[in-house]
């Protein structure tokens, strides 16, 4: 017999909702965090679109911790001098259902961890698993932890460990990874009363702003975001690393630079920064997703690379979510049809083929590359900036040019090849539209 | 008010003088040995009285002179690591508040000293009380006029469940080497590692100085406690003071005298030791000593 | 009989006046509470007794006093109490669940009062011997006596011989709290006891403020004249005495230490 019926490993959104998911079903579950609490050593953006609880918790919204409701989205594009912002304002995002929040994932994740503890689970806290326990025949039957007579066994373990998961890793489960798959985030939290925080960011109550910025990141790829909490804003920066590693700058250099440009420090100013965090983002998508099952075991969340970030956008939590709870479903299958094999397992890429988890990612998957490319990184914002400062900029007597002429001028004056503009339109045409 | 101080073979406790001053000269002495002490204390005493009574036994001393110094409505002892046993003792056989870790004693309000000195606690007193007094949080003062001196005798009927002093060591060659030195290079928490620490010692051999350190780098064992300096370590007087690394908590600045001249290398502007310095540079430590070792060298080979 | 050893930790939550209010689930024990467990978890080895955890604490601090005591503790005192009272109400309290102890043992200071007289009040109420900050035990053999070496000021220790029932506190260095295993954190085997205060005391909460030192008085300025008097009290005439924050890079801090100490004539 083993010690439990499932093990999940982290305490992130991902295992806990893995851990939640199996408890309701009555299984002995442990959620094993290497942190002194769940969230403890949890870093991100700070936006998180929860809909996915629906199912698990409903009504969520009345006790999750939140920080502020998104009810503003703005992209803003970013050249040295200009800046152009798409803003967008729904006053429905601001009753439930809802649709984003700010939140700090030392209360978010505690909170949905303790929803998996009374509905059940054993948490233990300030433990890391160290490695994976294998039976007869190579299938995974419990872990390893670094505390005296620290192993466990199971039918089923979850890796629910986070970006470049060691034990994925461990398993080979992993195609071959190179840094150009990943990129850093850095990010300042920075103090400002709320008063403040109301009026520069036009917004009452708890209502709150999402802003992602592309360009801005001092010629390195990558991009850049402010939200605002309660009290304090989160800015910061995703970098791509090898083109961080080439230029040799320092990610907080660059969110230096970018507190300093002239659309974003009036947003800044007068802030003490209190906080500051850095971590890796898995950026590939579905390229580095690794094998999401093996015999006894089960990936998801960030350890499966299920984060979509591309540069300006930044969702990860609702996956991580998703998918720890599509990874229980299909354990408790398994264990209930006693065969936990890949096979018994595979109800979990079925679950993640059919919902918005794979197709998302499938139809993004050439988003990243694209925001991350030099022509949408460097050009495209000069492009666009540069043709509505020329139907904007008046210039009497000369009369105004046609917005055809414009372009033609800005894309002749920034080198941009009219067969790159219109492959680049149809990725983002299939990616976004 | 009366001060009492706890005497060990003749030596005052730390912080004896000014736990004097503030009770305006008013002082008990108890201990073994208490007339060899009295030298030192007469400048600022106005009422001396001893108690000759051997080891320190803070039970039995409670139960004895409480019925002497009941009448006194407060009562200070040195913070020292006698005044903080013995006081606790004092407060529960007067029935009494203890105020432990006072930064001042005013008429109506009592400052105490928390958080390992970076927080003060203000209350209002209660009108007896016992406290204890951190040390080197206050200047002493002479008094002018000679201090009348009495002699208490405890009949010996008075007991205490105490504990037996086997030994007391004396302070021993690597402390006095400290405590002497006129100058002096301290390493503090904000140096990260063991091997970065000890680079101290071969800055203080280019300074002609003595390395100190603060009770956070004695807990990591990185030096012998007898290389901390302040309240529950060494008391030093040195001419120039180098820290690095040091926020310069009470206890600690408590056992540095009066040095003529301080250098806090610090990453933490507005911390008490870059207050206290001369020269304070915002830097990290960790990078600084390599780079002052370095430069001390090129110095010497340039002269 | 079974000898019990006691065993008194104090839960610190957030810090007043700290600008950031710490995060309370970050809160810990200090290292000398925990230095303090684990020489208990010793001596009760050596005794053949069993460790008895006495707290006086909040109810947030109930899954950290588990998760502490999952190290090898076998019983857990949780006296609840929200707030903070004087030092000698708590031991008063904690003195309940320790009377047929044959030793306590405290950390030396606490983190936030850092009075470190809990234990002193604690011995006198028991009418226990006390050995307070404690750096080292100097004696092994195994009776109901022991031999420790203490701190005393201006760098002199001494060795005290305690004798049972006594109160020891430690200070953090002592030891080093050993990490529970896997099972016992699982599952608690720590019997747990509920407790509730034998006596309310006022709350002795004072105001918080951020540290200041206390000004110095300075002997009074000698002179013939008043303007003498006045030069010597400000110092008007000896060369100014240097006095400055700057922000430099390590190198050139060192060659600015350097500049300094020769100009102040500590290099020649
Ligand atoms: C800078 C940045 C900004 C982001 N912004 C957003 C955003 O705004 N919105 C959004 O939705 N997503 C955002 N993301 C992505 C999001 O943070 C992740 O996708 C999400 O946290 C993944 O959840 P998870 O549960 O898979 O992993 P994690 O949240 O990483 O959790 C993993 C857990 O496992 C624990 N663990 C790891 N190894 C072990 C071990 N060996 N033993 C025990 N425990 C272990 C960790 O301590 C941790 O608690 C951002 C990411 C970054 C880096
Ligand atoms: C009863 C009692 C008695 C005590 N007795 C003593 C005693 O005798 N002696 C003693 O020293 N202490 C004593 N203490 C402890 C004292 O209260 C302080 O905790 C201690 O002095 C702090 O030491 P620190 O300055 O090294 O550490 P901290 O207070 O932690 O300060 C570290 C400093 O390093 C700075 N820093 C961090 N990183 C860097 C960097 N990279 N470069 C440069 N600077 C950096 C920080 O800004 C900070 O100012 C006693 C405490 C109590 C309660
Ligand atoms: N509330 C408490 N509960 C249990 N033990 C305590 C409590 N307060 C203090 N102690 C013990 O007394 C020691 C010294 O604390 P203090 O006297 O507050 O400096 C601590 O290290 C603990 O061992």
């Amino acid at each position: 017999m083993p010690d439990f019926d499932v093990i999940v490993v982290g305490a992130g959104p991902a295992g806990s909702c893995a851990a939640l998911t199996i408890a309701r079903t009555g299984k002995s579950v442990v959620l094993i965090e290497r942190g002194p609490f769940p969230g403890s050593k949890n870093m991100y953006g700070g936006v998180v679109y929860p809909r996915i609880l629906d199912a698990l918790i409903p009504e969520w919204w009345n006790e999750m911790p939140v920080q502020r409701w998104v009810t503003r989205r703005s992209t803003m594009l970013l050249t040295d001098t200009q800046s152009l912002s798409i803003d967008f304002r729904s006053d429905a995002w601001g009753d439930a259902p809802y649709n984003g929040a700010t939140a700090f994932r030392p209360d978010f994740d505690n909170w949905l961890a303790n929803k998996a503890v009374e509905a059940g689970a054993t948490l233990v806290c300030s433990t890391t698993v160290t490695g994976l326990i294998t039976g007869a025949n190579g299938e995974v039957i419990g872990v390893h932890t670094d505390r005296p007579d620290g192993d466990l066994t199971a039918s089923v373990v979850i890796a629910c460990d986070g970006v470049n998961s060691f034990l994925a890793k461990e398993r080979g489960m992993y195609p071959h990874t190179d840094a150009a798959h990943f990129t850093l985030g850095v990010k300042e939290t920075i103090t400002l009363s709320k008063d403040i925080i109301d009026e520069r960011f036009a917004v009452r109550g708890n209502h709150g702003v999402d802003i992602e910025i592309l360009g801005g990141t001092s010629g390195v790829n990558g991009g850049g975001f402010i939200y605002t909490n309660l009290n304090s804003i989160s800015v910061g920066v995703v970098l791509k690393l090898p083109k961080l590693a080439a230029q040799s700058k320092r990610p907080e250099e660059i969110i230096a630079g970018l507190k300093s440009h002239s659309a974003i420090a009036p947003l800044v100013e007068g802030g003490t920064v209190s906080e500051y965090s850095a971590h890796l983002i898995p950026e590939a998508g579905l390229k580095m997703m690794p094998k999401l099952l093996d015999d006894g075991l089960l990936i998801a969340g960030d350890a499966a690379a299920m984060c979509l970030a591309a540069g300006i956008w930044l969702e990860g939590v609702n996956f991580a979510m998703a998918s720890g709870m599509y990874a229980a479903q299909a354990a408790c299958e398994a264990i209930e049809k006693e065969n936990t094999s890949a096979k018994g397992l595979s109800l979990y890429k079925k679950l993640l083929e059919d919902t918005f988890v794979l197709r998302d990612h499938r139809k993004l998957r050439r988003a990243p590359q694209l925001v991350l490319s030099d022509r949408v990184q460097h050009m495209y914002p000069a492009l666009i900036t540069g043709v509505v400062q020329g139907m904007f900029q008046v210039n009497n007597p000369v009369p105004k040019p046609g917005l055809r002429k414009i372009l033609k001028n800005e894309r002749r004056r920034l080198g941009i090849r009219t067969t790159d503009l219109a492959k680049d339109a149809i990725t983002g045409f299939r990616s976004f539209g | 008010m009366i001060a009492v101080l706890v005497v060990r073979h003749g030596v005052l406790p730390a912080g004896a003088l000014e736990a004097t001053s503030e009770a305006k000269g008013n002082v008990l002495v108890v201990g073994s040995n208490c007339l060899a002490a009295l030298p030192e204390l007469l400048p600022y005493a106005t009422h001396i009285t001893t108690c000759e009574w051997g080891n320190f036994a803070p039970s039995a001393w409670a139960h004895a002179l409480a019925t002497h110094i009941g009448h006194e409505q407060r009562i200070v002892l040195p913070a020292s690591p006698d005044g903080r046993d013995f006081a606790a003792h004092l407060a529960q056989n007067l029935q009494r508040p203890l105020y432990a870790g006072a930064l001042r004693i005013g008429t109506i309000t009592i400052e105490l000293v928390r958080w390992s000195g970076q927080a003060v606690e203000t209350l209002v007193a209660a009108p007896e009380f016992v406290a204890t007094l951190q040390v080197g949080v206050r200047s002493i003062e002479e008094v002018s006029g000679d201090a009348v001196i009495t002699s208490l005798q405890v009949p010996e009927s008075f007991t205490g469940n105490d504990a037996e002093v086997v030994d007391v060591l004396p302070p021993d060659a690597a402390s006095i080497d400290l405590s002497e030195a006129p100058r002096i290079i301290c390493g503090g928490a904000g140096i990260q590692t063991s091997s970065s620490f000890h680079t101290l010692f071969d800055i203080a051999d280019e300074l002609g100085a003595s390395v100190g350190a603060t009770r956070v780098i004695t807990d990591r064992s990185w030096v012998e406690h007898q290389r901390q300096i302040g309240t529950t370590g060494v008391v030093v007087n040195p001419q120039l003071y180098i820290a690095l690394g040091v926020s310069g908590a009470v206890q600690h600045t408590s056992g540095l005298g009066q040095p003529e001249h301080i250098v806090s290398i610090n990453t933490d502007p507005h911390c008490p030791m870059m207050q206290l310095a001369d020269l304070g540079i915002v830097s990290d430590a960790n990078e600084v000593l390599p780079a002052l070792l370095a430069a001390l060298k090129q110095r010497k080979s340039n002269a | 009989m079974t000898p019990v050893i006691g065993v008194c930790v104090k839960w610190i939550g957030s810090q007043p006046n700290s600008g950031h209010e710490a995060d309370a689930r970050f809160a810990q024990f200090s290292a000398s509470d925990q230095a303090a467990l684990e020489t208990a978890l010793q001596r009760a080895e050596q005794l053949s007794g069993r460790v008895r955890v006495v707290s006086v604490a909040p109810a947030a601090a109930r899954t950290h006093l588990v998760a502490l005591c999952a190290s090898g503790a076998h019983e857990l005192v949780h006296i609840a109490a929200e707030g903070q009272s004087s030092s000698a109400h708590v031991a008063h309290e904690l003195a309940q669940h320790l009377q047929e102890c044959a030793s306590v043992w405290c950390g030396d200071y606490s983190l936030d009062r850092g009075s470190g007289s809990v234990p002193a009040f604690l011995a006198s109420t028991l009418g226990a011997q006390q050995a307070l900050g404690i750096v080292g035990i100097t004696s092994s053999e195994v009776s109901n006596t022991l031999d420790l070496l203490r701190r005393l000021d201006a760098g002199r220790r001494e060795i005290v011989r305690v004798v049972e029932p006594f109160v020891v506190s430690v200070e953090g260095s002592l030891a080093t709290l050993r990490r529970a295993s896997l099972a016992s954190t699982l599952r608690p085997t720590a019997t747990l006891v509920d407790a509730s205060l034998v006596s309310q005391s006022a709350p002795s909460f004072g105001e918080f403020s951020p540290f200041r030192p206390r000004p110095r008085t300075i002997a009074a300025p000698v002179g013939e004249t008043a303007l003498d008097r006045i030069k010597s009290a400000t110092s008007a005439n000896s060369p100014q005495k240097h006095s400055e924050i700057v922000t430099l890079a390590p190198e050139a801090a060192a060659q600015f230490i350097v500049e300094r100490l020769t100009e102040w004539g500590y290099l020649s």
